[in-house]
Order: structure tokens, then sequence, then C-alpha cells
């Protein structure tokens, strides 16, 4: 008996979606649309894009625990829960902290981050964690529904799952280019990565998974690039992603590198591949 | 006739401030803290600093356009402003955007914001920008009291004052490392900087500047490094910082890249040579 959160198989993440984008994601057999980018605590675009649906859930990923309040946060929570019970999953991490942030280990900060969400009634199988290496993916069994891994791979999703334990819910996101010229989705891929190609937690994540110094200096090998965007055809990008269900996901956010007006098209093309309805 | 927010000549710049520091900051002579990090609207520790101290200012080094809602953050201000009138100003910016946000331009996100504050009367004297390029400069003259640039050098302040007019406050961040060893200085400086080689605005202002794309090209050239932080005794350091007073700077926010411990002993260094008191 598990409470695991269930999204489906696959989600759409990006930076937001309309309600309508929502309703066409919806009709096209995705369970989620997760939303990146540290949003304001209020998160008032949540129902919108919930009102316009009728099992679409909405996760965050994720709410950053520097730049928004708990407890604001958490009475976003309640308030969307009450209108829509069980269809909003919050995700929340650390972010990457300036360079400066030194009054606090975020592990820390996100423990105390989750007291207080205890605190407010936040309940623990509502929640997942932005988690990439061992001690944060713990955590995140420990106090939340499980992890939101990004910018991984599927043995990232493995080594997690062996960690995680089985009643941990694990959603990986994984980028994809519906492009079949290497060059092309190689340089989307890059200019998507750049700034984290620069972020510590990132490097060290990469290089626990094999990846080497010059394959993580800037502007990123090849090597890296192909592992962590998936491009080609569409049913050679739905088996990249589904090699994250195989290797013990449990849901797969999908961030299709594309302008917003392009976007439902893509997930549209993807649909079928994938074995959504 | 300008109304020119008075924040005396130096303040501390970090990335937080207890009450206890906020007093002994005041009493070495200093006339603000500002703090950085894109903390939430909520702003709930700007009381305790400003209910421990009587003529110190507070700034935030920035409010974050991208996590923080205006209409939350004009509760703060008016909250702090009604408890502490005149003590408080507040500082808005775009921070830097994740890779993938190109959903929304931020200058025009940066004029919405601004929209709102007006809306919930938040005195345009009362906020300033986080600002490096002429644009936005130019904003920040024109909707606030004026720009408060970060790992610039007084050459930039010199063009900045030139652009925004006599009138405008101008407060540029400047990074000191208090040693006069030139290479621990430029490890310090380096690890500092890593975040902002990989983020164009920052690389356009220095270009701009005049710097060639090899010091800019990570980990920094020297000359960057130097150009950007200051360090060397206490008597070199303050001069450099008041160079950024006679370029046209009115107010100058010193950043110390020190262990948190070590920030107040080396701000009474600096008072002496700074000559506040």
């Amino acid at each position: 008996m598990t409470d695991k959160p269930d999204l489906g198989k696959f989600g759409s993440f990006g930076r937001g979606v309309t309600p309508a984008q929502a309703k066409d994601i919806e009709a096209l057999g995705y369970g989620s649309v997760w939303v990146g980018g540290s949003p304001p605590a209020e998160l008032d675009w949540v129902e919108p894009i919930l009102e316009n649906t009728t099992t679409l859930k909405v996760a965050t990923g994720i709410v950053n625990i520097w730049s928004a309040a708990p407890g604001p946060v958490a009475e976003s929570f309640h308030r969307i829960d009450k209108a829509y019970p069980g269809r909003f999953l919050l995700g929340i991490g650390v972010g990457h902290p300036e360079a400066t942030s030194e009054y606090q280990k975020p592990i820390d900060a996100l423990r105390g981050y989750l007291d207080k969400l205890d605190e407010y009634g936040v309940p623990k199988n509502r929640r997942v964690i932005a988690a990439l290496g061992p001690q944060v993916l713990k955590l995140s069994a420990a106090r939340s529904a499980g992890a939101h891994p990004y910018l991984t791979t599927p043995e990232h999703t493995a080594e997690a799952r062996a960690l995680l334990g089985p009643d941990a819910f694990l959603a990986p996101e994984h980028k994809a280019i519906l492009t079949t010229d290497a060059d092309k989705a190689r340089e989307v891929g890059r200019g998507a990565l750049d700034i984290y190609l620069n972020l510590q937690n990132y490097l060290n994540s990469w290089k626990r998974l094999g990846f080497t110094d010059e394959d993580v200096a800037r502007p990123g090998s090849d090597r890296l690039v192909d592992a962590v965007v998936a491009y080609g055809t569409p049913e050679q990008i739905a088996a990249r992603l589904t090699a994250h269900l195989d290797a013990g996901a449990d849901h797969v956010p999908v961030q299709v590198l594309t302008s917003s007006d392009k976007l439902v098209d893509a997930l549209a093309a993807l649909a079928g591949p994938l074995g959504l309805k | 006739m300008s109304a020119k927010p008075d924040l005396g000549r130096f303040a501390s710049f970090g990335m937080g401030v207890t009450p206890e520091e906020a007093s002994a900051i005041e009493a070495l002579g200093y006339g603000a803290v500002w703090v950085a990090g894109s903390p939430p609207a909520e702003l709930d520790w700007v009381e305790p600093a400003l209910a421990q101290t009587s003529t110190l200012k507070l700034a935030t080094g920035i409010v974050n356009i991208w996590t923080a809602r205006p209409e939350a953050v004009a509760t703060s201000f008016h909250r702090i402003e009604k408890a502490y009138p005149g003590r408080f100003l507040l500082g808005v910016g775009v921070g830097h955007p994740e890779a993938d946000a190109q959903f929304t331009k931020p200058l025009n996100a940066l004029n919405t914001y601004l929209d709102v504050l007006d809306e919930h009367d938040v005195p345009t004297d009362r906020r300033v920008l986080a600002a490096l390029g002429p644009q936005v400069l130019q904003l920040s003259a024109r909707r606030s009291a004026g720009a408060h640039p970060v790992l610039v050098t007084p050459e930039h302040t010199a063009r900045a004052r030139e652009l925004m007019g006599p009138d405008a406050f101008l407060a540029p961040a400047v990074p000191v490392v208090p040693t006069t060893d030139a290479e621990q200085a430029r490890a310090v400086g380096r690890k500092m900087l890593e975040l902002y080689l990989g983020l164009s605005n920052y690389l356009n202002n220095w270009k701009r500047l005049g710097f060639t794309e090899e010091d800019i090209a990570r980990p920094g050239s020297d000359r960057l490094v130097d150009s950007l932080l200051v360090y060397g005794t206490p008597e070199t350091i303050a001069s450099r910082l008041k160079e950024h007073l006679d370029a046209g700077a009115d107010h100058v926010p010193v950043q110390l890249l020190t262990s948190p411990a070590n920030v107040i002993p080396t701000l009474a260094d600096l008072a002496g040579p700074l000559g506040l008191g």
C-alpha cells in the first residue's frame, strides 16, 4: 500500500502554460504540467489551469525555498487543494543559491522549510523535493513523496531508485528537442545547459554519473549534451524518455525545448510514441 | 530640489543581517545595510534590524521580480514604512533569469512590475533598480530613485551618472576581500565571480567597459578580477571605494567577501579610512 502521487507516466515541464494549452495537454494524455522557475509564493496561476482541465495535475518544479516563505506557500497549497482536491503537487528545492550565500547549509535550510510545511499542515505525500545527490534524495524519501531530479540520465534514475526504495515517488525531468539534426539539437541543448554548466551541484551530479571534467567544461561535450537532451524522431525521443521509466521512474516530466506556441504540437507528436491515449 | 534617498556614503552589503549586527554597523558610522539574494516578499527580517537601530537604513539588493509578487512586496513596504518611516529602500531587479526563460522580455516585465508598485503607492523615490546597461539605467532614473549596479568599475559609475543626470541616486555595490595577498584575493574573487562569468548581462556589461573576450573567459583575467574587486590594506581599499564617489556615486554598499564572523571587525577596520564615525 503506497500513497504515491499519481501523475500518469508523462507530464509536460516548462515555464508555464496557458489554461488553453493545459487543456490540450490533458487531451493528449499527459498527466501533469510542471512549472519551473522559482515562482512567487502566491501560486495564483495554478487554479486557472486546474479549472480548465478535469484530471490534469499541476506541480511546481520548483518553489525556491530562498525566495518563497513557507507560510504563504502553505496558504497557497491549502487554497488550491480546497478548490481542486488532490490535483496539486508542491515541488520545492534550494535552487542555486548565489555564490555569496554562506549563512546556512542548503540541506539545513531545506529541513527547516519542511518543518514549517509540517507545522502548516501541508501533507508529506503532496510535496516533492528537487534532488540530485544522495543526501537530498534520502531526505526527499523521508520527508516528502519523493524526488524530482533535473538534468539527469536513466543511470541516475536507477541509482536514485535503489537509494530511495520502491515507495518513493521519482519524477526526473528530461529535455527533448524534436529534430533529427544532431548539430541543431546540440546547439539548442547547449543554450539550455549553459547556466547549469556553471553550477557546482549540477557539475558534481554529472561527475558522479561518470562524466569527466572535459565533458562538463563549457560548452559541454557532445557526450554530455546527448545524455541529458533527447532528440531525433518522435520514436527515438520516446524510447529515451521511456528509459527513465524502465530505470525506476514513476513519472517523467518532459521539457520540450521549443517556443511556447509550438509546445502543444510537439507534445502531440510525442504522444503516440509515448503510448499515451 | 531632489528627493534622493540619503543612506550616507557607505553601507554594508551582504546576504542577511541580524539585529545585533545592524546595531554594530550603525555604531561604526555606516548609513545602511543592503541585503541581497532574492528574499521572499514578506521582508519580515527588516523590522527587527530597524527596531535595534535608530538611523540606519535598510535596503534590498534586490527583491527579484520573478520570485516576489509586487502586490505582496508593496504590502511589506507599507507595513515597514508605517513602523519605521523613511528607513527602508526597496531595491528590485530582474536577477538572472534561467536560460529557458524566454517568455517575457525582462525590461517589459520590470516595467509591468513598476506599474503595480505605482498602483499600490510605493513612492518612486523609495525604490531603486538593479541596473547595468543603458536601458535599465535610464529606466531607473525615470521610474525609481535611481540605480544599484553590481560588479562594475568607477568608469561604469561615471558613465551611469552622465546617462542618469545629477538627480538620480546611484549606489554601486563593490566586493571587497580584506587581504593584502593578491593571490588569495583573486582566488576568493574568482570563486565569487564564477556564477556571473556565465551570465550574458554581466558579460555584455564588462565588454561595454572595454574588457576583452579573454578577460571575461572563465575564470576571469587578473585585470578583470582586479577591476571588479577591491583588496589591499584598509587604506587602499578605502581609496578604491572612494573612486566610485569621485566618479559620481552617491553611496557605495560594500560587500565583504569574508566569513560572517569577520564582517563586523573588517567593517570596523575600514571605518576610519573611509572617514566614518
